[in-house]
């Protein structure tokens, strides 16, 4: 049959960079071509990034090249909840009522979507055949802006998807495909907040935010090299020369004891132990982040074996593309070319 | 580029917000509402030209057949005087025809009548004249199929010297074989004026008629 000649381009846009993937289509089975990345310093400009995308796809002489996004907003949100009975879920005032008064977010100018936590498909009240949920969305100037910040570089957004919940997919999908049934836990670490999830058996199990990031270790490392301003410990957080094998457990003290209070709680509640971290996002260099909280926890970090989860998934590597050595951080992008649904196990 | 799924894919919701997204597509809307005015424009530029062009040839049939009436009024006007010649000739061939028909000979009638004439009768006047009669029946339908029948009439304008001889005139035209024609009737009537003092004569006319006979019979 006829193939679409359009490649396709996956972008995962976070804070410290961006990731980018062309592939032979956007309809499975695809193949991964290439991959790139481009660390997003301050001076980093919209032409800078266009002349990087630039390389990886052609534009033809267009403004946009249409891709398929994944992006972290600030203020986004990612909440679990159980309800006590399978009924209350299907009154739309109760979900509106639990959003607001449990979660603290206004549905008036939020866009919110509701998952099964079970397998990840749209939540309908109607069905509803579940008593675990998950709202995830974020504010719509927000994502406004994201989606205006895309366009700048002249991606046009396709699909323009929360990151955090797309690698959280890609993790239960990882898990249904190894069989891991033991708890993962999941480390979202940005620069106000720390997003910690549970998945459980390839179900989201628990979502928890703490309201400490990367600009209060910068404070930290500050305080602790004596440097003269934040800006001074930022830049040296992010260079690739100094070693935070020692002092990193003291920078992240305090993230550590919430995920140990955050996990002993649940394995308390379950009887289950946690077999694995697993850290998204974090560019190369903050690797030691991963470790450090892997030594303190004293569990094992989850080493993705990406050719392997995705093949499964009808996405293939080109010869040329390296997978064996990539972070944990591109398993965002590659989450965003999966239909998880497709899974052996996956029931519509 | 995007095909739009039924189901979303699984722990992958979309967040763009498709209202505030510049327009793309490779066929815009706009273009399509344009080209779709430009062809309902050619459309009605068509339909006017064919509404032209029928015009146009209507027009050029108006005036083919127009110059061909101005062609055949000319042969029109010919032919109408050739047709009032044919009726005038016509009219005068009937008149002869009528002449020749009649039952007496004009130039034989003036030759008996001259010869019939006694000498102290004057004619100043003769005339010869027929007319039509309606056919004797009693129904309208035998009416209608009958012939019509003519009656002639010859009037003699004159004056005498004396009555005897006007009697003796209208005996002689009673008995005269001119006037006995088969199928016909003759009639002989006389008027007369009063004598002129002055001259001593007196005018006369006298008509005779010629009636079809009603039935077998011979002249009275």
């Amino acid at each position: 049959m006829f193939k679409s000649k359009i490649k396709g381009l996956f972008v995962d846009l976070s804070e410290f960079s961006i990731l980018a993937a062309r592939t032979s289509a956007y309809t499975l089975p695809i193949e991964v071509e290439e991959i790139a990345e481009l660390p997003l310093l301050a001076d980093v400009q919209a032409e800078d990034v266009r002349a990087f995308l630039a390389q990886l796809v052609d534009f033809n002489g267009a403004e946009y090249y249409v891709s398929r996004c994944g992006v972290y907003p600030r203020e986004r949100f990612l909440h679990y909840y159980e309800s006590s009975s399978v009924n209350k879920l299907k009154d739309l005032n109760f979900l509106t009522e639990v959003l607001e008064s449990k979660f603290k977010v206004d549905p008036a100018t939020t866009s919110v979507s509701i998952l099964d936590a079970r397998r990840g498909s749209n939540f309908d009240p109607e069905a509803g055949l579940t008593k675990q949920i998950i709202f995830c969305g974020g504010s719509v100037s927000i994502l406004q802006e994201v989606q205006d910040q895309l366009l700048s570089y002249g991606l046009y957004p396709d699909r323009l998807e929360l990151s955090s919940m797309t690698t959280l997919g890609g993790v239960c999908d990882y898990a249904r495909f190894n069989q891991i049934m033991a708890p993962i836990l999941c480390v979202e670490l940005t620069s106000q907040h720390t997003n910690v999830f549970i998945v459980n058996n390839a179900q989201i199990a628990l979502t928890s935010s703490l309201s400490f990031g990367l600009d209060d270790i910068y404070l930290l490392l500050q305080r602790e090299l004596s440097l003269k301003d934040e800006a001074s410990a930022r830049k040296l957080f992010y260079s690739n020369t100094f070693d935070f094998a020692e002092i990193g457990s003291k920078l992240l003290r305090r993230i550590i004891k919430e995920l140990q209070a955050t996990a002993g709680l649940y394995e308390v509640q379950t009887g289950l132990g946690i077999a694995c971290i697993f850290l998204s996002a974090l560019p190369q260099n903050l690797s030691w982040i991963a470790k450090s909280m892997s030594d303190s926890l004293g569990i094992e970090i989850m080493r993705p074996d990406m050719e392997a989860w995705l093949q499964g998934l009808n996405i293939k590597f080109a010869d040329g593309v390296d997978v064996s050595n990539l972070g944990s951080r591109w398993f965002s992008v590659f989450s965003l070319m999966a239909e998880f649904q497709s899974r052996e196990g996956v029931s519509e | 580029m995007s095909n739009k799924r039924d189901i979303q894919p699984y722990w992958r919701p979309d967040f763009k917000i498709q209202s505030t997204l510049p327009d793309i597509k490779v066929v815009r809307t706009h273009f399509s509402i344009s080209f779709i005015a430009i062809i309902l424009m050619l459309i009605a530029a068509g339909l006017v030209l064919q509404r032209e062009y029928q015009a146009y040839s209507l027009r050029s049939s108006v005036e083919t057949i127009e110059q061909g009436i101005q062609r055949a009024e000319a042969l029109d006007q010919q032919h109408l005087k050739m047709s009032q010649d044919f009726v005038k000739f016509a009219r005068s061939v009937e008149e002869l025809q009528r002449f020749f028909r009649a039952p007496l000979r004009a130039h034989e009638l003036l030759v008996a009548l001259a010869q019939l004439k006694p000498e102290e009768c004057v004619f100043s006047k003769v005339t010869f004249s027929e007319s039509i009669v309606a056919a004797k029946g009693r129904s309208t339908r035998a009416k209608s199929k009958a012939a019509p029948q003519m009656n002639y009439t010859i009037q003699i304008v004159g004056d005498v010297q004396e009555l005897t001889t006007l009697t003796r005139f209208k005996q002689a035209l009673e008995q005269s074989a001119v006037l006995s024609v088969e199928n016909y009737l003759v009639t002989v009537t006389e008027t007369m004026q009063q004598r002129n003092v002055e001259t001593g004569i007196i005018p006369i006319k006298l008509s005779i008629t010629l009636s079809p006979a009603r039935s077998k019979g011979g002249k009275k």
